[in-house]
């Protein structure tokens, strides 16, 4: 996991979440939070992890629910328990609650990011 | 003070918030509470007979609501935004429901028909649930209403309130960010606060000079 002492909210990131996908480069391939790190200090270029998201946003949920740790279990009205594999059905079954668990996902994602780039 | 003290718990999702309100909440506040309603007791007509008999009092609330209603143990409808005789019922009181959506349309017309201040949630309530091996940070999903009750049974102005549990929600925001729970939680938290609806945080749901009454 990268560390950087100085940057606390940085360091609020759950470890495993480093290596979740949280895009898709202009090629379509996978970006993990790691990758997307290491390719903001190169400085080489920057993603917009937002250009192409919305068309891929079920399957860079179901791939992060396919690998994540550690997800926290909870409760969904009219579904009742959820746990990861849960929320992979309700996503890959279209059900009615599967736009909030994507959007979950994508805020995930984008909490993740804004700690990353903190300053604080 | 008067509480009226309602915990609908007629499916697992309210039994689990009831049965933690009952454990944790209700120690705090039990001298004042006037009125219970729990379980197959929490009828539509009890309440609203319990609402009548104690015309200055805080109501608070636990179970399954919609945009614009509540239901009962029996899933009747106990107050409806469509409901024009609401004001027979809440005239004068504050009212906290600790339910998915009801912050939508059903505060806004309790307030609008007489209910003093109104606090609730126009959005799902997330919390976590007992088989997660990270199920004690429930505590810091609940502990915001705890507070506004608390404060609220204190003699404290539904503005005062809010702000109480609006602390409560950073402190719990700060607990759960650097606890070892791995992202979904991170975000529950912060949409539970998000859906907090109070009267600081807009006009239609009361007066943030509203308080619970001194008994005489």
């Amino acid at each position: 996991m990268p560390l950087q002492k100085k940057n606390p909210e940085r360091n609020k990131i759950p470890k495993d979440q480093w290596d979740l996908v949280v895009g898709l480069d202009n090629n379509g391939n996978e970006i993990t939070l790691k990758d997307y790190d290491s390719i903001q200090k190169e400085g080489v270029m920057r993603i917009q992890l937002d250009s192409n998201r919305e068309t891929n946003r079920k399957m860079i949920a179901l791939h992060r629910l396919e690998n994540v740790k550690n997800y926290g279990i909870f409760r969904l009205p009219g579904v009742g328990k959820v746990d990861r594999e849960k929320a992979i059905q309700l996503i890959k079954e279209n059900s009615k609650h599967a736009e909030y668990l994507i959007q979950l996902e994508l805020k995930t994602i984008d909490l993740m990011v804004q700690r990353l780039n903190s300053t604080e | 003070m008067s509480i009226i003290y309602i915990d609908v718990k007629n499916d697992e999702d309210s039994i689990q918030i009831g049965d933690y309100r009952k454990q944790h909440l209700y120690r705090h506040i039990q001298l004042d509470v006037v009125a219970v309603y729990e379980s197959s007791g929490a009828q539509a007509s009890n309440i609203k007979n319990g609402c009548t008999n104690h015309p200055e009092a805080l109501i608070t609330y636990s179970g399954h609501g919609d945009f614009d209603y509540i239901n009962d143990y029996g899933h009747t409808e106990i107050f409806h935004a469509n409901d024009n005789n609401l004001a027979t019922y809440l005239q004068e009181k504050i009212v906290h429901l600790h339910a998915c959506f009801a912050g939508d349309s059903l505060g806004p017309e309790m307030v609008r028909q007489k209910c003093k201040a109104f606090f609730g949630y126009n959005d799902y309530f997330k919390a976590p649930h007992e088989d997660d091996p990270d199920y004690h940070l429930i505590d810091h999903f609940m502990n915001p209403d705890e507070t506004l009750v608390i404060q609220l049974n204190n003699g404290a102005t539904a503005s005062e309130a809010a702000n109480m549990a609006i602390l409560a929600y950073e402190s719990a925001i700060e607990a759960i960010d650097n606890s070892s729970q791995n992202g979904n939680y991170h975000i529950f938290i912060r949409e539970n606060k998000d859906a907090f609806c109070h009267p600081n945080k807009d006009s239609k749901y009361g007066d943030k000079s509203a308080t619970i009454l001194m008994s005489v």
